[in-house]
């Protein structure tokens, strides 16, 4: 009976032990590193999702201040409000259906069906003023003073500055409406000033965001009570604080000309 | 044309009895007690020396009190004048008087003989006079006038057709006949002599102290004289000239004079035509190789315009005069006449050289030299010198003559009397190859007027008379504002680049609107103190990418205005219509109850203008008429005001609305042309279309319509005549309801009314983008009607309150212009105390609402300056009201007083305040100025509401004033500082927060004239802050300027330049820094850039810095700068150099060649900015998902 003290030795001595505890670890090193990565994985798309969503929300944001900056230039907004007469397509349940601004904004795209940078995907822009038109209708908020939207600005991203100075894959679109809120039953005119803006931006993986903005028109700078005792101008234009010549602190440029002669030249 | 002026006070103040006998009776006769403006053949009904039906029987209802004339010596003020900084170096005037015989003819060989006849002492030869039509009858001395009189082939010395005898008032026997009206003015009223003389004398009396440095040459004579008559006692001797061969008249055939005289024969007559030496043919002017004794009358130099004038008005007979005699002859059937007018050009130039020569140093480099040749006719003489000389040949040489290292260009200006048409071709040359102007005349007025304008060429800059060019100035600010310029051409007719240009450069895009995009400068030019109104592109757009329009609006300066109707002279300036038929131009006559109506000022309406105007009916034509032809006048002190359609961004309210709303002002307004409205010195308020620079309409105030006459002779440098030199002042205002665009204007120093219009259709009808003659035609139909586009509103005082037969002349000494003041009417007796204080409107007003309704709306305007006169006008007198010292609030609808309708009384402030209902005097400290609120109010209101509740002024004791006011017309008035120092300018306002109110202003003013008091010392730039609701205010800062002293009647040192203006918490004043010493050294304008606190605001030494010690002056430009004017992110100011300056223009690298400029500042490729006028604003902003 000499036999079983050698196993119990070799039992004793636990030999394999380590390689058992070393593949268990190993097991789990291997588990923890797939965790990991598959966590880092998804983090990644996470953020990915994230950040296409900040920045289709920044390049929201962006379209309606480049379209703020063409709204300076138009005195008229009743010309915005206005549909383009030639582009009626259908729109189930939306009469007399123009869904294009009859002026448009100085940043827009050759197309009004465009694909998506990084992603494939097509949008049809005025289809997208359809669903937009026909949410509004079936909401229903204000009656004849409901918003009538006509596409105004739409592009790349890029598009925005030349030379492709934004490194951005972003789509924008931006439509226009009259506010509803002037209450004059008439969402081709403006009464009041203010203009409702409802811009996209559209980006890889199906990113959208979507902002509403209300904007009106007010004079560039605080209206003064007082005049500033220049002679030649519009009495009540003069109650109007006028902004700095230049900026102060700087050099001034100085141009002159002659009367007779004419002809501004800088000095 | 102001006769009674020298009438009374003939020069420097003198009486009417250092008046020569002879010729004060003259001028009286001639212009009468009411002031007639021009000699008998062309206004020889203004004066009304008989009743002339019963017009005139109610117009003598008048009373001769109220025609009194009258002289008035006051001191006790300080006036400022605007045409100070032209009068620098006056230039020297020579006048060359021709003195041939042939001037005692009419410019249609009939001689009047200038000596006396008794009708007794030869009864025989008086039979050869039966026939006299009228009859000599029981005179006891007659004249005679000779027809076709001419020189005869010897041995007979003249030859006329017949004599017609003139019987005189003169009777030898009773000294109190002696220098009649009817002997001395009448006889020789057709006389080149008397025209001429007459002419001249009324210039010497319009300009008669420092404006010109006069000289008088004549011909070449040798010992001229009068003969025994005109300038004896008894009626004609023995030493008559003769004979005088009648060759058509048989019946004087029949005779010929004996006694005292005897002229050798039947038919044969005397004459005492002036003796030349002893009347042999080496006597003769032509033959005096060098010039006699005596040819310079009056030697070229300052202050001789009284001893010139005494040579002028000399009568006939008297030695120290104009002496016409000549040796003349026949060659042929060809008479020549002794008119050596090389001689005389070489006596000229001999005159001009001297006088350069005794010139100081400091002027003669910039001093320019006239000469005025006033001549009957061409150069002439015998067949020797007409074979040696030829005078146009030698008027070239006046373009470079050199003296004392100093080489002159002179320019020969021609006023030829009654000249024949063969001999005018020769006179034009001499004035063309000199660079002067040559017009052939027939009237006094018409001598005097160029007269006039040859002085005024004196004062074109010295460099532009060598270039034989006009000079321009500017002395009001340039203003820029908005003009539809889409398919707009430059000056030369050629499309504007990117007129319209959409965003992004797209052309289904959205225009890009193109605003303050065009520059308004206006200027006068010299000589004609013609108005020169100018309009300028502001900037024009560039394509740029990296703009969010797609382009950049970078500075421009094309000019504008293209020619339409073949004047190209005009394209690029202002201009009437080249039809005056086509004018609109009208005035305001009063009804006598309170009322009146608009009345178009033409000769159809002569009747209806006459008695407005003091003038017979047939007077009142031919002045209108003269009048509607001449061109725009000269702004001196009026800025144009640019109306553009209704802008206002946010509206005031739901009336008011936007472009593109219908139904509101702004909306059915929004395709009104823009209108530049001006006033001139023409006698007009003008409404000029900013995209043609047509003028489509005129007014002239009724008030003003008395004074047009003294437009006949041409404007004097010195005496010069103001009209309407006020700003206009345009305001958005709501009345009942609606929407008004209203003009309002007073007429500076030319006169002491403010008036009001509505101007709210002033532009429709004609689509702003449209510019060919026929779419002017069709403007100018818009206006063709009384109250069609333009609505009188009111005046204030009241036109009916107004006298126009009322004549006054005062003598001042307070810097008005000549020192002379003449009242071509006034206030009526009728008139209220509140319009008795009303002086020369100066202060433009400020209107504004004055509750939150807007039911009442204040039009609130200082009184303007007037001289310390007021006890010696007719219907003001002892008892009356001081006018100049008082604010008033007038209902911006009705022109009354705001809650003060009678005007019976004002109220006035004792010590730092007062309070008053509707008008408020601040009064007068006992000093050497009399007070005056001559700058315009600045007004204001609490923040965040519309009602404007209180403005800024300061006055002439240089007191700064707080008005408040209501709607009730409760006015209140505190005082802020006292700087003891005259303030003649407005003030800029600068809000900072919900509550503070900053005010900006400079005490003195670069027109005052340093001799009055006030004019010198040191003068400064204010800043405070109002203490409300605390009383007073706070002097954050102050920045003297460099002391002021006199010398030589020029100042030396700094001077504002008028008002300063505020933008983006800065203040911007101008200044002129004049250097008597160096008279022909241009002006330095300094522009001043401060904080509100004071301190510098710009890197003015453009190190990239601000330094803790930089200077507050951003520039430094040559000439008289105006104030500032800031539109878009720029300033602008124009600056003219002054009547010296020996440099070819300071236009720098721009080729100006007249020294009028505009100086910019700003960014030059930062137009258009749009701020100021339109924002947008996001007042909501939700994430959708």
């Amino acid at each position: 009976m000499t036999h079983q003290p050698a196993t119990i030795d070799r039992l004793k001595r636990e030999e394999g032990t380590a390689l058992i505890i070393a593949l268990m670890a190993t097991m789990l090193l291997t588990a923890l590193g797939m965790t990991l990565v598959l966590t880092s994985n998804t983090e990644t798309m996470i953020s990915g999702n994230y950040r296409n969503s900040q920045e289709a929300l920044y390049a929201a944001d962006a379209a309606v201040e480049r379209v703020m900056q063409d709204l300076l230039l138009i005195p008229r907004w009743n010309d915005i409000l206005t549909g383009n007469s030639t582009i009626t397509p259908a729109c189930a349940g939306v009469s007399t259906f123009t869904p294009v601004s009859s002026t448009l904004s100085g940043f827009i795209d050759s197309t009004t069906t465009p694909t998506i940078p990084d992603s494939g995907q097509s949008i049809n822009l005025l289809n997208a003023t359809c669903t937009l038109q026909k949410s509004t209708d079936t909401l229903n908020l204000w009656g004849a003073n409901n918003p009538a939207w006509r596409l105004f600005a739409y592009g790349r991203m890029q598009s925005m500055l030349p030379n492709n100075t934004i490194d951005s894959q972003m789509y924008m679109a931006v439509w226009v409406a009259d506010d509803p809120a002037d209450n004059d039953g008439n969402p081709s005119t403006d009464a009041n000033g203010t203009l409702t803006l409802h811009a996209e931006a559209y980006g890889p993986s199906g990113t959208r965001k979507v902002i509403e903005v209300t904007v009106a028109k007010t004079s560039g700078t605080e209206i003064e009570r007082g005049q500033i005792a220049q002679r030649g101008q519009d009495e009540l234009n003069q109650r109007a604080r006028k902004a700095a010549v230049q900026t102060p602190g700087k050099a001034l440029s100085n141009m002159q000309m002659g009367v007779r002669p004419g002809g501004m030249v800088v000095q | 044309m102001r006769r009674l002026r020298h009438f009374l006070t003939p020069l420097g103040g003198a009486s009417l009895d250092s008046l020569p006998p002879a010729f004060a009776p003259a001028f009286r006769r001639s212009y009468g007690a009411a002031g007639r403006c021009a000699p008998a053949a062309t206004f020889g009904d203004f004066a009304p020396p008989r009743a002339r039906g019963r017009r005139r029987v109610r117009a003598a209802k008048g009373i001769l009190s109220v025609l009194a004339v009258l002289c008035w010596t006051v001191s006790a003020s300080a006036q400022l004048d605007p045409l100070t900084i032209l009068r620098r170096v006056p230039p020297t005037v020579i006048v060359v008087f021709d003195t041939s015989l042939e001037m005692l003819t009419d410019g249609a060989d009939t001689f009047y003989d200038p000596g006396f006849y008794s009708s007794t002492a030869d009864p025989t030869v008086m039979n050869a006079f039966a026939a006299a039509s009228p009859p000599i009858g029981a005179a006891k001395t007659y004249r005679r006038v000779f027809r076709n009189f001419h020189y005869a082939v010897s041995p007979g010395k003249y030859q006329a057709d017949r004599i017609a005898p003139v019987a005189a008032t003169w009777d030898p026997s009773n000294a109190l006949t002696s220098n009649a009206v009817a002997d001395t003015t009448t006889y020789f009223a057709n006389t080149r002599w008397q025209v001429a003389r007459n002419g001249l004398a009324q210039a010497l009396t319009e300009t008669n102290t420092s404006a010109a440095r006069w000289g008088l040459l004549r011909l070449r004579q040798k010992s001229p004289a009068w003969r025994s008559t005109p300038g004896g006692t008894a009626a004609g001797g023995s030493d008559c000239d003769k004979p005088v061969t009648i060759l058509t008249d048989p019946t004087q055939a029949l005779y010929g004079d004996t006694t005292p005289c005897n002229a050798g024969g039947l038919g044969k007559y005397a004459t005492y035509a002036p003796l030349l030496g002893a009347g042999a043919a080496a006597d003769a002017g032509y033959a005096q190789s060098t010039a006699p004794s005596g040819t310079v009358v009056v030697t070229p130099g300052a202050n001789n315009a009284t001893a010139m004038y005494n040579v002028v008005a000399a009568q006939a007979g008297n030695p120290s005069g104009i002496i016409p005699a000549s040796v003349g002859g026949r060659t042929g059937t060809t008479d020549y006449a002794d008119r050596p007018l090389s001689y005389a050009l070489d006596d000229a130039k001999a005159a001009v050289m001297s006088a350069m020569t005794g010139d100081s140093a400091a002027n003669r480099t910039c001093r320019n030299y006239i000469i005025v040749l006033v001549t009957g006719g061409q150069d002439s003489g015998d067949a020797t010198y007409v074979g040696a000389n030829n005078a146009a040949t030698r008027a070239t040489q006046f373009l470079t003559i050199t003296s004392s290292g100093t080489t002159r260009s002179v320019p020969i200006h021609v006023i030829g009397i009654k000249v024949k048409a063969a001999e005018e071709a020769q006179l034009q040359s001499i004035a063309t190859n000199s660079r002067g102007v040559y017009h052939n005349v027939t009237t006094e007025s018409e001598v005097t007027r160029w007269v006039n304008y040859a002085v005024q060429s004196g004062y074109a800059r010295q460099a532009d008379i060598d270039a034989g060019n006009p000079s321009e100035y500017v002395t009001v600010s340039p203003i820029v504002g908005t003009v539809n310029l889409t398919a707009g051409k430059d000056s030369a007719g050629a499309a504007l680049p990117n007129d319209v240009v959409h965003i992004g450069g797209v052309s289904t895009n959205a225009i890009v609107p193109q605003r303050s995009n065009v520059l308004i400068s206006a200027g006068f030019e010299m000589p004609g103190f013609y108005g020169r109104l100018r309009a300028f592109r502001t900037y024009k757009p560039v394509t740029d990418a990296t703009k969010s329009s797609g382009y950049k609006f970078v500075n421009d300066g094309t000019k504008l205005w293209p020619d339409l109707d073949s004047r190209p002279s005009l394209a690029g300036q202002a201009r009437t219509p080249s039809s005056a038929s086509s004018r609109n131009v009208y005035t305001y006559i009063p009804n006598g109850a309170g009322g009146g109506s608009i009345v178009a000022f033409t000769t159809t309406n002569a009747s209806t203008l006459a008695p407005a105007m003091n003038l017979t009916a047939t007077a009142a034509t031919t002045l209108i008429d003269y009048v509607r032809q001449q061109p725009l006048g000269a702004p001196i002190g009026s800025t144009p005001a640019l109306m553009d359609p209704p802008s206002l961004d946010p509206p005031p309210d739901n009336d008011y609305g936007r472009a593109g709303s219908t139904g509101t002002f702004a909306g059915d307004h929004e395709n009104r042309r823009s209108i530049l409205f001006v006033g001139l010195n023409d006698g007009m308020m003008h409404a000029i279309d900013a995209r043609t620079g047509y003028e489509v309409w005129a007014f002239i105030p009724y008030n003003l319509l008395p004074k047009l006459r003294t437009l006949y002779d041409g404007q004097s440098v010195e005496q010069f005549e103001y009209f309407v030199d006020s700003s206009p002042k345009l305001a958005e205002v709501k009345i009942s309801g609606v929407w008004h665009s209203l003009l309002l204007f007073g007429q500076g120093p030319g006169g002491i009314f403010y008036q009001c219009f509505d101007v709210s259709e002033a532009g429709m009808g004609v689509a702003p983008d449209k510019d060919t003659l026929s779419d002017v035609n069709n403007l100018l139909q818009k206006f063709d009607s009384p109250d069609e586009s333009i609505v009188f509103r009111w005046a204030f005082p009241n036109y009916g309150h107004f006298d126009p037969a009322i004549k006054q002349t005062f003598t001042l000494s307070d810097g008005t212009p000549g020192n002379k003041l003449v009242l071509w009417g006034d206030l009526s007796a009728s008139a209220t105390y509140a319009e008795k204080t009303v002086g020369y409107t100066w202060s433009d007003p400020a209107v504004g609402p004055l509750d939150s309704t807007r039911s009442v709306n204040g039009v609130v305007v200082g009184s303007g300056y007037f001289p310390d006169i007021e006890s010696a006008i007719t219907n003001r007198g002892v008892s009356g009201p001081k006018a100049g010292t008082t604010m008033f609030v007038l209902n911006a609808d009705t022109g009354v007083l705001v809650g003060n309708s009678t005007g019976a009384t004002c109220g006035t402030v004792s010590g730092t305040s007062g309070s008053g209902t509707g008008c408020l005097s601040v009064g007068d400290v006992s000093n050497a100025r009399k007070n005056a609120l001559h700058a315009d109010p600045t007004a204001a209101g609490d923040y965040g509401s519309p009602v404007v509740n209180k403005a800024y002024i300061g006055d002439i004791d240089g007191k700064y004033w707080k008005f408040g006011f209501d709607s009730t017309g409760a006015l209140t008035a505190n005082l802020m500082v006292d700087t003891g120092v005259p303030i003649y300018a407005s003030s800029a306002l600068l809000f900072v927060g919900s509550t503070d109110v900053y005010m900006f202003f400079a005490t003195g003013s670069d027109s005052l004239p340093t001799s009055t008091s006030g004019g010198t010392g040191t003068f400064r730039l204010y800043g405070l802050k109002d203490n409300s609701p605390a009383s007073g205010a706070t002097t954050k800062f102050t920045i003297d300027l460099a002391s002021v002293t006199q010398s030589g009647g020029l100042a030396n040192g700094e001077r504002p330049s008028t008002s300063p203006t505020v933008a983006g918490d800065i203040v911007f004043y101008t200044s002129t820094t004049e250097v008597a010493a160096t008279p022909c050294v241009d002006f330095t304008a300094n522009l001043y850039a401060v904080t509100y606190s004071g301190s510098a605001a710009y890197d003015a030494n453009n190190n990239g810095r601000l330094d803790n010690n930089e200077s507050n002056i951003v520039r430094t430009a040559t000439g008289r700068a105006t104030a500032p004017f800031i539109v878009d992110q720029h300033l602008y100011f124009a600056t003219s150099a002054g009547s010296g300056g020996a440099g070819s223009g300071n236009g720098g690298s721009t080729g100006d060649r007249n020294g009028a400029k505009i100086e910019a500042f700003g960014d030059p490729e930062d137009f258009n900015n749009g701020v100021g006028q339109v924002g947008v604003r996001i007042l909501s902003w939700r994430e959708i998902r």
